[in-house]
């Protein structure tokens, strides 16, 4: 049963995981495409400008200032935002729509259902993740750019955790309440302010402050250039733990809607 | 009905021999009840949806249950799935806990919610087939079978599909597996009258095979075809559980007049069983209880050029359980709120 319902919400989410990766990958390749054309003008924009400002918006990265945006700006956002989006309606989402009464009256758990979609949300981010990954190294390839398959798949790695961070937040709140809009909400809010956190403080000089938004943990560690970071991919995991487990238990305890 | 119905209909009687889950072999197929409720209660904040219901229904029947909208029959239909927390009380179905044998009682019940919902974009089959898998003992040539008698198209998308047809793919779902226990909540949304007749002979058919059938309806016209014994729930209480014919006999039910010319206002004054007379010149609104010859008499005291039979509903049922003298214990509080609405009265329009 429990992989019914895994094949079931993945045969439910593979238009918008193909659309989404498929974008990712096309937009970064062409994005790799324009750089090499503008790589010398760009990187003396960003040479001139103060260090934790080339940080922020990226200018620092392996392979330039386009990959640096594409790394720390718009993939993140993209995989967040369609983790949370996916994630809250994933369980609260059935009962909004009302397939939760006959779901729910069939031999399956709650809990197991909850598994069983949490499973196929994390199967979702990866696959975009590889389309990403996959159209991002056939482009360093072709363009020639500094950037290795493993530097990339390491990046790749730290924002598919990211993302599954605030999806694992989003479901757990959907699951908790039944509320998808409250669990888009919460979980899209939180991502806002502690994206704004990661990205601000540090001009501020308060970098130790910033260590408590989970995007330090996705760019902190600089993945593209030092590689996969076991700690702050634990950091993620206790996240994502935390609010599956919580809302293993919350789903458990309430009356369902729909 | 027509050769085709019915030649599906012995297509489907020669499969009704008892499933792996079915109540021949299941272990606890005898003895106990159906459904049993005890002191079942739920509380929405400072809002009561069901009070205290207690109701036992047998093992091979069909119990009709019968509230106005927001009485609280979804709400304890939702409550013996395990779907809300009751907030006291208990309930049992096949003998087994609800919340803790919940798994095992939804492998061996068929359920059809009130407000249908289905996945959009599969297709019926699409539909069909993941719920099958769910449950693992589906025989696919049945879920076919119960298809061509419903006259179910599989292959749209339920986006695309009309309400009955939505409903047809709901029904099925909760035919297919044979289940011991079909818990039906307003499944007659949207079928057309021949298929609705389809539905009361699977009914018949279910109960005929020993199996139960629990359904829910506002309207008593469709469950009193098919239901053995029907439950009146009103403002979440258990008013009455009745059978249906004895339900019937205290119904009030309503005649319309046709006169050839106008009559007095007061014509039905004093007739036995009048509860209201309507009269507005040469048109007639007589609602009785009991016998009608007393009313035909009165009437026919002019000359009646038309006569129309009306259903009597759901709410006038509730009032004569109401006023009933041998009313059970329940209906003492709404007893009392009722006894100053007019008994035999006369309104002029």
């Amino acid at each position: 049963m429990f992989a019914e319902v895994l094949r079931h919400e993945s045969r439910q989410r593979a238009v918008p995981t193909g659309v989404l990766g498929g974008t990712l990958a096309v937009f970064t390749f062409f994005g790799l495409a324009v750089s090499g054309s503008l790589g010398s003008a760009l990187d003396s924009l960003t040479a001139s400008m103060p260090e934790a400002l080339t940080a922020f918006i990226g200018g620092d990265s392996p392979g330039g200032y386009v990959v640096g945006e594409i790394f720390t700006l718009m993939a993140p956002i993209a995989l967040v935002a369609y983790g949370i989006i996916a994630g809250a309606g994933l369980f609260a989402g059935e009962e909004r729509e009302g397939t939760m009464a006959v779901l729910s009256a069939q031999p399956v758990t709650r809990r197991s259902l909850l598994l069983a979609k949490a499973c196929s949300l994390l199967l979702s981010l990866v696959v975009i993740a590889g389309l990403f990954w996959g159209g991002m190294t056939v482009a360093a390839l072709v363009f020639d750019s500094e950037l290795t398959a493993g530097a990339l798949a390491a990046g790749s790695t730290h924002l598919v955790m990211l993302a599954l961070a605030f999806a694992a937040v989003a479901l757990a709140v959907g699951a908790a309440t039944g509320r998808p809009e409250l669990a888009s909400g919460t979980a899209g809010g939180l991502a806002v302010i502690s994206y704004l956190t990661s990205a601000m403080l540090p001009l501020a000089g308060l970098e130790q402050w910033a260590r408590l938004s989970p995007w330090h943990y996705a760019l902190g560690s600089d993945p593209l250039r030092n590689g996969i970071d076991l700690s702050h991919l634990g950091a993620f995991a206790a996240i994502i733990v935390v609010a599956l487990v919580a809302g293993l238990v919350a789903v458990n305890r309430r009356d369902l809607k729909g | 009905m027509s050769d085709e119905v019915e030649a599906a209909a012995t297509s489907v009687d020669r499969d009704r021999e008892p499933t792996p889950s079915g109540p021949a072999e299941s272990p606890d197929a005898s003895g106990t009840a159906a459904i049993e409720i005890v002191g079942l209660t739920k509380q929405f904040k400072d809002f009561t949806a069901v009070e205290e219901l207690d109701l036992e229904i047998g093992r091979g029947e069909i119990f009709g249950f019968l509230g106005p909208n927001g009485a609280g029959k979804s709400t304890t239909i939702r409550m013996l799935l395990d779907q809300l927390r009751p907030s006291s009380g208990s309930a049992r179905v096949l003998g087994l806990a609800v919340g803790p044998d919940s798994l095992e009682i939804h492998r061996r019940i068929g359920y059809i919610p009130g407000d249908l919902a289905l996945y959009p974009k599969l297709t019926g089959i699409q539909t069909l087939r993941y719920f099958a898998r769910l449950r693992g003992n589906v025989d696919w040539s049945y879920v076919l079978e119960l298809a061509e008698r419903l006259e179910a198209d599989l292959g749209k998308k339920v986006a695309d599909y009309s309400t009955g047809n939505r409903q047809k793919i709901g029904l099925i779902q909760a035919f297919m597996h044979r289940p011991e226990l079909l818990i039906l909540d307003e499944p007659n949304a949207g079928l057309d009258p021949l298929m609705q007749q389809t539905f009361h002979e699977m009914l018949r058919e279910v109960r005929a095979a020993g199996r139960t059938v629990f359904l829910s309806s506002h309207t008593l016209s469709e469950v009193e075809r098919v239901a053995d014994r029907v439950g009146i729930i009103r403002r979440g209480k258990l008013v009455v559980v009745e059978r249906v014919d004895e339900l019937k006999r205290k119904a009030i039910r309503r005649l319309d007049f046709e006169f050839d010319q106008p009559v007095p206002i007061d014509m039905f004054e004093g007739v036995a069983g009048v509860r209201d007379a309507e009269i507005d010149g040469v048109h007639a609104g007589i609602a009785y209880e009991g016998s009608v010859n007393d009313v035909l008499q009165a009437a026919l005291v002019h000359e009646v050029v038309n006569l129309h039979s009306r259903d009597a509903d759901l709410e006038e049922i509730f009032l004569a359980f109401y006023r009933s003298d041998d009313s059970p214990a329940p209906l003492s509080p709404a007893r009392t709120a009722t006894a100053s609405a007019p008994r035999a009265g006369r309104h002029v329009r």
